[in-house]
């Protein structure tokens, strides 16, 4: 056996020791900490499709929030008061997701990768603000009295059925995203990403791509919040907010840009730190923020990095203050 | 038949004149060289060929159709490849990621059928990854072909380059100085390697070089330039002999 099937062989054995660790978890675990799990399986999600258009295509976006919110409140509003079954509002959250990306992305992306940055974040206040505006939101106080989903006859009703549906779902975005990664239409994004010149010297038009790197994020950020309504019964607009976005972003950025299993990796951290520092009450916050500023000044690449990588131009400006590595 | 054509261009970045009222043909299956001092404009007139610069005024046809303003992805897939004068490769993707760029205008598969792994987009995975090797045998790099592009050494790093651009399968292909840093015997290479694409592949070939020596030796059409102007064109034995081509490179106390 060569070195290389080895470490292919343990890194399988590793993955499958992990996923049956995580499908026995709820024999084991207290409804709090399937709850802690069940919200990392949940930015693992958005984490991976936030992923596609930062890691993969190497442009910042500021207001990935949004979309999240789109499929929510289309998810919320459709249930509650058009009486629209769960699974119904699923296609037409995502639907709305892929449009509202391409109404963002098709003017921002024709411009430097610094405005898409503040378009990103102002699109994702807009939408913040008007859900907390319109009487069909719900206003300030958003929608409540979501019902609970039921998926191929199961009604999902415990902490335990949310778990399982986070976790599967988690698990069938990876491999989406892996498969994507590995695809005609992965390469091309990195190709953007690696040198946006030599790719359209040779056929590649960026702006398609970028564009539809946003559509695909929008997408699965739209599906995560179609499942964030039906779990927490009740949305509010401040669950969209910019912080929500950067906290996000930050798991993309903390695990590894672009690389999948570092992206998951990430998103566990965000969740599981900010838990595991909870005796320090509301120094947590503070303590999470020196860890980030610590990591960035250490390992810039990432906790799990792709080997040597970019980030992308406006992001490495932002997190490093602007010298890069 | 003329493969390109080049009517009146200009090219003006604000008050400078890159390029002034140029014109030129070069006809197709020609080996041609655009020669000139730094500065000349030889590499923004190539910007302006591959749509990288959209000119002040004038008019490109390639192939008989008007290029003028297409951009640059349009160009080339209209069968138009070229290189870099500083060498752009995507550095941290393996040799075969790197040449599999230009297979993508000749695939299709989509974020379905990726998703999906349909037959169809495996069997033109396969079908693409083939290609890709092709031509990285074409110009010898077959051994290095999972090895990571900015790990190669220079020389190897030119010639990924060339067959990055000949893998798009165009018409002409564009190289911008494509012997810089090379040692005498890999330009000697490189010369075999030119006339090979053009004889074998039947690409046309346009390079900015500096070397006089490979200029004659493998261009059959030579365009010199200076601040922006054609000072001579014709067959490379005339117009490396033309006074005003002395002049510009020597500077006119050497000719007076």
């Amino acid at each position: 056996m060569t070195a290389t099937s080895f470490r292919a062989r343990a890194s399988q054995g590793a993955t499958a020791g992990l996923l049956l660790a995580l499908f026995l978890f709820p024999r084991v675990a207290s409804n709090y900490w399937l709850d802690v799990f069940t919200s990392a399986f949940f930015y693992v999600i958005l984490a991976l499709g936030l992923n596609v258009v930062v890691g993969f295509a190497g442009l910042l976006d500021l207001g990935y929030a949004a979309f999240f919110a789109i499929g929510a409140y289309t998810t919320g509003i459709l249930t509650t008061v058009y009486h629209v079954p769960f699974l119904l509002t699923v296609p037409a959250a995502a639907a709305l997701a892929a449009l509202s990306g391409v109404v963002i992305g098709a003017p921002a992306l024709r411009l430097r990768s610094d405005y898409l940055a503040i378009v990103t974040l102002g699109f994702g206040e807009i939408i913040r603000i008007t859900a907390k505006n319109l009487t069909l939101t719900g206003s300030a106080s958003g929608i409540y009295g979501i019902p609970r989903p039921t998926v191929f006859g199961h009604a999902l009703k415990t902490q335990q059925d949310f778990y399982y549906l986070l976790l599967i779902l988690a698990i069938v975005t990876y491999l989406a995203m892996r498969r994507l990664e590995h695809s005609r239409v992965g390469r091309a994004w990195k190709y953007i990403r690696e040198d946006e010149d030599a790719a359209a010297a040779m056929g590649i038009d960026p702006f398609r791509y970028k564009l539809l790197a946003f559509v695909v994020g929008a997408v699965v950020g739209g599906l995560a919040g179609t499942v964030f309504a039906v779990r927490m019964t009740a949305i509010a607009p401040e669950s969209f907010g910019f912080m929500q976005s950067v906290l996000i972003l930050l798991a993309v950025i903390l695990g590894g840009l672009g690389r999948l299993p570092g992206v998951v990796l990430g998103a566990f951290l965000i969740v599981l730190l900010p838990e595991a520092m909870r005796e320090f009450a509301s120094w947590r916050y503070f303590l999470f923020g020196a860890l980030l500023i610590a990591m960035m000044h250490f390992r810039p690449e990432g906790l799990w990095p792709a080997g040597r990588r970019k980030m992308p131009q406006s992001g490495r400006a932002a997190l490093n203050g602007g010298d890069g590595r | 038949m003329m493969l390109l054509e080049v009517e009146r261009l200009s090219l003006r970045f604000g008050g400078l004149e890159v390029i002034r009222d140029l014109s030129f043909a070069v006809p197709a299956g020609t080996i041609a060289s655009f020669i000139g001092p730094n500065g000349a404009g030889k590499t923004s007139l190539f910007n302006l060929i591959t749509g990288f610069y959209r000119p002040t005024a004038g008019e490109i046809r390639f192939a008989g159709e008007r290029i003028t303003g297409l951009p640059p992805s349009a160009v080339a897939r209209r069968g138009l490849a070229r290189t870099f004068q500083n060498i752009r490769l995507f550095k941290t993707l393996s040799a075969l990621e790197n040449v599999l760029s230009a297979l993508h205008p000749r695939t299709r598969s989509g974020v379905f059928a990726a998703l999906f792994r349909t037959p169809g987009m495996r069997r033109e995975e396969a079908w693409a990854r083939e290609e890709a090797r092709r031509a990285l045998a074409f110009v010898g790099l077959q051994d290095v072909a999972d090895r990571s592009a900015g790990t190669l050494p220079y020389g190897h790093r030119r010639l990924l380059e060339i067959a990055r651009a000949i893998a798009l399968r165009p018409k002409l292909l564009l190289l911008d100085e494509p012997a810089a840093g090379l040692n005498p015997a890999e330009k000697a290479a490189l010369a075999d390697l030119i006339r090979r694409i053009r004889d074998e592949l039947e690409i046309g070939v346009i390079l900015i070089e500096h070397d006089m020596r490979l200029v004659a030796n493998v261009s059959e059409h030579v365009v010199a330039l200076s601040y922006g102007e054609k000072i001579a064109e014709g067959p490379p034995a005339d117009v490396l002999r033309h006074p005003k081509v002395v002049e510009a490179y020597l500077g006119e106390e050497a000719v007076g």
